[in-house]
């Protein structure tokens, strides 16, 4: 029973690192344009699917430096994306209501996931040489199983996180993003051009879910529901560490992982499917205990 | 505020009276006559979508007044299917003026329970818990459908004492029901209630320390606009014939808040919430038309034509934002401005 309970939590805290990128993805919008990013989910999936067509052309004969090329190809995607997105989508709308923007996000959804069944349809689809690169035998760790998709994303994830919260701990840009995301109106009168602040997240946005887009694409085969599954694991593993920290969305995503991979699986068992929405009790249960989360800011309001 | 050019209120009574000019009362009568005399003269067609618009704006009604008090759900469709599943397994056994306001009934008491959050959490964190309570909802409408095939549940046809309505009559009901419902909303928007809700929209910390109570009032807000997307969903619930968990997706709640309160006209009770409804169905039955316009001169899309829909519907909803953000309440206001002052607008 103790060692079936250790390899959950091991399991949850696998997968828990890919919830956290796709928090993070959430999480930078949010904090630095007060931006509840609905397409996140979306994002993913497009995501997903820009890795498998790129890795699908098959421009090598190893089918691990195929995929990376498919990251690799899809990120510069996620560039143009993200600089477009906020260009034509978001621009026209700073200074209106925030729901106004939050309803965009929503179009942002529709269009992305619309796109994604007018190219690849809607049959389910694996990556390319899926099982040369994560063989389906898991990984032996000492005492541990692990699958060896959650291996590379877990490996994956630490270097998005590490590179992420260098970037904006120490770095000046980082600096000026935090700026923005304190005050937009003091940022700018010191120079700091909020416009390519909010570029900048967006393509940031895009990257983190493209990369967790990979990883659900592998776990779970490439099909329109990886977007509402990135939703209803991003939300709820953004809140859990407090919405506007980059780093409660990494402990988010671990706790949420952990609690999907326990509780969850000994749920299902009496209830079917009931994990499903596991994370939405979760981050109800989140929002009246302890509402701005572990590492969110706290509001103080005064009259 | 301006007031009508020419009108002279003499009695308080007259002062506080929902019609404000001579003008209105045409204009009412001759919306009053339109309806009645619209199922002998248009299609089948056209009074289903009017019916259709009867529906969420008794839904939307609702969800306008919760925002009022600023508080943003995003679990109206869900609300919606409550109503519908509620007035579904009770129609088997009730007539519908019983399960009309007992589907009401059970969507205030899921709404409320779901709105608790919202004492603790402000602004925009519940739109996070309301997201949960969509999807918790969702599936507990899936998992209390799974031993039905396809899913779905029928709804008895409307009647009384063994007689049967026909699609006429039951769209008269449909009209008369929209009208009660919007009635007591303009009412409740001017008690004493409707201005605490307003004041907790201006800032809810301010209203606690005159002295409302936050729970309560947003407890009773929660509960008037579960009851409205109750009444609305056994309406949908009748009108449809059937109920399944699919009819009620996280989308049409954003479509609710999004398209149907603000671009409706936020505050707005009766006339915004109509033409929000309005809206909602023109962008679907436009998405509808265009795709079906489009489809033939794109064979290639062949499956792809779901996704073709939601590409168009997400450009009508960015096009709408950009072009006209305020909303149409406010060219609509605009209108109206321009006529009570007519002929004096110096």
């Amino acid at each position: 029973m103790v060692g079936q309970l250790f390899d959950m939590v091991v399991l949850g805290l696998a997968a828990g690192t890919i919830y956290g990128v796709m928090a993070l993805s959430f999480v930078l919008l949010y904090r630095v344009g007060k931006l509840v990013n609905i397409a996140v989910g979306d994002m993913v999936l497009l995501g997903a699917y820009l890795i498998f067509a790129f890795s699908e052309l098959k421009l090598t004969p190893s089918p691990v430096v195929n995929l990376l090329i498919g990251l690799g190809c899809a990120s510069v995607i996620g560039v143009i994306l993200g600089v477009v997105t906020e260009r034509t989508l978001m621009r026209p709308l700073y200074g209106q209501s925030i729901l106004a923007l939050i309803m965009m996000t929503v179009a942002l959804g529709l269009l992305l996931r619309g796109f994604t069944i007018i190219k690849w349809g809607t049959t389910l689809r694996v990556f390319p040489g899926q099982h040369e690169v994560f063989p389906p035998v898991p990984l032996q760790i000492g005492p541990i199983e692990l699958p060896y998709v959650y291996v590379w994303s877990t490996i994956g994830a630490m270097i998005i996180f590490g590179f992420f919260l260098y970037i904006f701990r120490k770095t000046l840009f980082g600096f000026a993003m935090r700026a923005v995301s304190l005050s937009p109106e003091a940022a700018a009168t010191h120079g700091i051009s909020i416009r390519k602040i909010y570029v900048y997240s967006w393509i940031i946005a895009y990257l983190a879910a493209f990369l967790a887009g990979l990883v659900l694409g592998a776990l779970n085969g490439i099909a329109i529901m990886i977007s509402e599954l990135g939703l209803s694991r991003a939300l709820p593993a953004a809140l859990i560490g407090g919405i506007d920290s980059p780093t409660g969305a990494l402990l988010g995503g671990l706790l949420l992982g952990v609690i999907e991979h326990t509780l969850g699986t000994t749920l299902n068992a009496y209830i079917p499917g009931v994990s499903d929405i596991i994370p939405f009790v979760v981050l109800l249960a989140v929002l009246i205990i302890k509402p701005y989360g572990l590492f969110g800011t706290e509001r103080i309001e005064r009259v | 505020m301006s007031r009508p050019s020419g009108v002279i209120k003499e009695t308080f009574l007259a002062d506080m009276g929902f019609i404000e000019k001579p003008f209105h009362y045409f204009a009412l009568s001759l919306l009053g006559l339109f309806l009645i005399i619209l199922p002998f003269v248009t299609s089948e067609y056209i009074l289903s979508q009017i019916i259709l618009i009867a529906i969420f704006g008794v839904a939307i009604m609702g969800l306008n007044l919760l925002t009022t008090a600023q508080l943003f759900s995003v679990m109206h469709a869900a609300l919606i299917g409550v109503g519908a599943f509620t007035a579904a397994f009770l129609s088997q056994s009730l007539p519908f003026f019983i399960t009309i306001p007992l589907a009401g009934l059970m969507a205030a008491g899921a709404s409320v329970l779901f709105g608790l959050p919202s004492v603790r959490v402000k602004g925009f964190y519940l739109l996070f818990s309301t997201t949960a309570a969509q999807f918790i909802l969702e599936w507990i409408f899936n998992w209390m459908t799974r031993d039905i095939p396809g899913s779905a549940v029928y709804v008895e046809a409307m009647g009384i004492a063994g007689y049967t309505f026909s699609a006429i009559e039951r769209y008269y009901i449909f009209i008369i029901i929209a009208l009660i419902m919007g009635y007591l909303i303009a009412h409740i928007g001017r008690t004493p209630l409707g201005k605490a809700l307003v004041m907790i929209g201006e800032k809810d910390y301010a209203a606690q320390i005159q002295g409302l109570s936050l729970l309560k009032f947003k407890s009773i807000a929660f509960a008037i606009s579960g009851f409205y997307a109750g009444v609305a969903g056994a309406m949908w619930g009748y009108n449809l014939g059937m109920v399944t968990p699919e009819h009620f997706p996280f989308l049409m709640s954003w479509e609710l808040l999004g398209i149907g309160v603000i671009v409706g006209g936020l505050g707005s009770y009766v006339w915004g919430s109509l033409l929000g409804a309005t809206m909602m169905i023109a962008v679907t039955q436009g998405t509808t038309v265009l795709v079906g316009a489009l489809t033939p001169y794109l064979p290639w899309l062949g499956a792809g034509a779901f996704g073709l829909r939601a590409v168009i519907y997400g450009l009508i909803i960015a096009a709408i934002l950009i072009l006209e953000p305020h909303g149409l309440a406010s060219l609509v206001r605009k209108i109206k401005r321009f006529f009570d002052l007519w002929p004096f607008s110096y």
